[in-house]
């Protein structure tokens, strides 16, 4: 199949998912997903891993606009009223996720290396498919705002957490067999500095661009080219110095919202023309999944989900009892966390990329428990905020963020 | 945020303060990027894969992970192997084909990566150790490591014999008789157990890979060695390879030289004669004894292609005795020696008197004064004599 019939195929599947999961009160997001199981190699293999790999432009593009939207959580003067709690949450939440995984990997005796990075991934929490769920339910209230927040910090918080840890590894691994010296410092802190301040760097140049240039731009069309334009820049100068596209984008969204007045404006042109976007991007998601991965998910798969489940729900409902958060938020926050996908995926290719002595294990664990938490997240998160009475179903949708 | 009160004076147009902030930090910002994109360090060398097409045509990635893994592996131990390396004169020519009844004949084709399975660091140099011991195992054989032509890489390049000569120029071992791929998506190994000892080895038979035992593979070498022996006995000729014919003072042949053959002999019957190059038996391209006994062996009633001086033969080669005697080979007229000088260069090529000189050059029956030109001559010449019941071929210096 040719890759435009593919992308037809996709929309169209997409679509019909998302009203068949409807009735059973299932998220759309997890109807993409199911479609993409369907049409990948997974299953009905209507759609190779070719044509998979040409239409990952398409996944860049959304992934770039959603955390786009999500930088915009940190406008500061929200981030002023709600920044400290959002913070604690993100910490004590993706820590404690951390330590059961890590800890228990030990006890199941893998080595403490492979003990953090599964730790350190584990963090993470699926920016895009927890944000389509609050975008399809209309949230509005106190858990989504924590949400979002909570999700971008998150995002950056295992970001620097892995790329801390990869540059001790890289630097023991230097200083065993070469012994310390500025060489070997160097090539093993660069990356880490690099990613963090240039993606921040990139990030802010292109939002200064798009909130100058936003200003001039009238049109509702015009407004679209130019956001598209300004994150496929991002992203694609990101990839072009290996910077990471995912703080490059976040940094976008925060800077334009803090900068423009017009960033309401531009978000709203967004909602209006990007679910087609999202479908293809969750579809492909689904097809990248390999559902034949879970029965050999043995027993570190095992600890690795029900650390990382029991770390987060611990680690929100710890806080929320120590700082004034909403009872809703003290509840349900933590079911709302569990998704897990792209940064996580984007990590374990790093680490086959830079320890690809560690990443058979790693790649294993990892991919089975996507899979799990691709298909359980959204659900789980579509039942905290509906249990949290934050949806409004009833109201058509007019802007991407709450 | 927004003081009203510009504390520089601007001197035309009014600069916002927080425009001014924005831009200054947009400044810091692009220069956080040059100079982070000049400061990138360069990409440490690779460790270089060991270029197979083994490497290139796994399917799996799994499989070429594994794969450049154990190159590296391998790679990283080359300097605790190097003193246990023999030089070897003709790494390209290993390869191993396994008969089906499990005889090995050499193949001319590529040397295929070498690597260790299940051999910790501290293991390396008692794996090396029993290298050695597995040569005293073999007696005669010895097991063989060299360097790949990447310098980084081993091969295990062979199991070579003691068989042969043991010195030719500044090499002793010539004859590569293997060379090692392993099973699945580990190619290229030795299975050693893991205190060290090497167990197996991984060939390519044919299409497939098996793993085959160090032990089973000696028994096997030894057979391939008595095959070698029998050729005298069974077909009544002796040859040379490439790299042995340089020791006798012949030109190396594309082949295998023959240098005797017993009259009346199957060999002699089917007109194979000394100074003759076979090059190849049926479908086998023959570079050496071993490939000579061995399609020999396999092969029944063999059309044998050989080259006489510049002309190409064919010859018919039946081993059963009862095969009709060919006439070609009849009929030859010669000289024979009455006396040898001392000293001289007859006497230096081995000659005796009684011999019959059959052959001058390629040019058969030939003349007093032809021979007697050959052996008071300077320049190198070959002759082809009958003592006894059996035709040789020697060089004259």
């Amino acid at each position: 199949m040719n890759n435009l019939a593919a992308l037809g195929l996709i929309l169209l599947l997409a679509l019909l998912a998302g009203h068949v999961v409807k009735f059973i009160r299932v998220p759309e997001v997890t109807g993409y997903i199911l479609a993409g199981v369907a049409l990948g190699p997974a299953g009905g293999n209507l759609i190779s891993h070719e044509a998979l790999n040409s239409l990952q432009v398409f996944s860049e593009v959304a992934l770039g606009l959603i955390l786009f939207a999500i930088g915009s959580a940190f406008e500061l003067g929200r981030f002023r009223r709600i920044g400290r709690r959002v913070a604690t949450l993100t910490i004590v939440e993706s820590l404690l996720a951390a330590v059961l995984v890590a800890g228990g990997l030990l006890a199941a005796g893998q080595p403490l290396v492979i003990a953090l990075l599964l730790g350190v991934i584990a963090m993470e929490t699926a920016a895009a498919s927890t944000l389509m769920v609050m975008r399809e339910c209309n949230a509005e209230g106190p858990l989504t705002d924590t949400l979002s927040g909570v999700i971008a910090l998150n995002n950056i918080f295992c970001l620097t957490g892995f790329l801390v840890l990869a540059a001790g590894l890289d630097l023991h691994r230097a200083v065993l067999q070469s012994g310390l010296g500025w060489e070997v410092l160097y090539r093993a802190l660069y990356p880490m500095i690099w990613q963090l301040l240039g993606s921040v760097a990139l990030g802010f140049l292109v939002g200064v661009l798009l909130a100058a240039w936003a200003s001039t731009v009238t049109e509702h069309g015009e407004m679209l080219i130019l956001l598209i334009g300004a994150i496929l820049l991002a992203v694609g100068v990101a990839q072009l110095l290996d910077l990471s596209p995912l703080l490059a984008t976040l940094g976008v969204g925060a800077t334009m919202v803090n900068l423009s007045g017009e960033s309401r404006r531009l978000f709203k042109a967004l909602a209006q023309t990007d679910p087609p976007l999202y479908a293809i991007f969750f579809v492909i998601a689904g097809a990248d999944l390999d559902l034949g991965l879970l029965p050999s998910i043995g027993i570190l798969g095992v600890v690795y989900i029900a650390g990382r489940v029991g770390g987060k729900l611990l680690g929100t409902t710890m806080v929320a009892r120590r700082i004034p958060v909403e009872p809703v938020v003290r509840r349900y926050l933590g079911f709302a966390m569990l998704s897990q996908a792209g940064l996580a995926v984007g990590l374990m290719l790093a680490i086959d990329r830079r320890f690809p002595d560690l990443a058979p294990v790693i790649t294993t664990v990892v991919l089975a428990a996507v899979t799990v938490f691709e298909l359980v997240g959204p659900v789980s998160a579509r039942h905290a905020l509906v249990h949290a009475g934050e949806t409004h179903p009833e109201e058509p949708v007019t802007s991407l963020l709450p | 945020m927004m003081s009203p009160a510009d504390p520089e004076p601007s001197p035309s147009i009014p600069i916002h303060p927080t425009l001014r902030r924005i831009v200054i930090l947009a400044g810091g910002a692009l220069v956080v990027l040059l100079v982070g994109s000049l400061l990138r360090p360069r990409a440490a060398a690779p460790i270089p894969a060991v270029p197979t097409n083994e490497l290139a045509n796994l399917p799996e990635l799994s499989q070429r992970r594994m794969m450049r893994d154990l190159a590296g592996y391998v790679a990283e131990r080359v300097e605790s192997f190097s003193r246990f390396l023999a030089p070897v004169s003709a790494a390209g020519r290993g390869g191993l084909l396994i008969k089906p009844d499990s005889a090995l004949i050499a193949r001319p084709g590529s040397v295929v990566p070498f690597g260790m399975v299940g051999l910790s660091r501290s293991d390396s140099a008692r794996a090396a150790a029993r290298i050695g011991s597995v040569d005293s195992i073999a007696t005669s054989w010895i097991l063989v490591l060299a360097r790949g032509d990447n310098q980084r890489s081993l091969s295990l390049t062979g199991l070579a014999g003691g068989v042969l000569p043991l010195s030719c120029g500044p090499y002793r071992l010539r004859e590569l008789v293997v060379s090692t791929t392993v099973p699945g998506s580990f190619l290229g190994a030795v299975a050693f157990d893991l205190d060290g000892n090497a167990l197996a080895l991984a060939v390519s038979c044919a299409d497939r890979i098996t793993l085959i035992s160090l032990s089973d593979m000696i028994r096997a070498l030894r057979q391939q060695a008595s095959l070698e022996r029998q050729l005298w006995p069974r077909y009544g000729l002796r040859g040379v390879g490439p790299d042995s014919a340089a020791q006798i003072g012949m030109a190396a042949p594309d082949g295998v030289m023959l240098t005797e053959v017993i009259l009346e002999s199957p060999a002699d019957r089917a007109g194979l004669w000394p100074g003759d190059v076979i090059q190849r038996v049926g479908s086998y391209t023959v570079t050496s004894q071993t490939d000579l006994a061995s399609a020999l062996d396999t092969l029944q009633a063999t059309p044998i292609e050989l080259h006489r001086g510049e002309r190409k033969v064919t010859v018919s080669l039946d081993p059963s005795p009862a095969s009709p005697p060919s006439t070609r080979a009849n009929g030859t007229s010669g000289i024979t020696l009455t006396q040898v000088e001392p000293g001289s260069r007859a006497e230096r090529a081995g000659l005796q008197p009684g011999d019959l000189i059959l052959q001058v050059g390629y040019g058969r029956n030939p003349t007093s004064a032809m021979v007697r030109k050959a052996l008071n001559g300077n320049s190198p010449v070959l002759l082809v004599y009958q003592r006894d019941r059996q035709r040789s071929a020697v060089m004259l210096p």
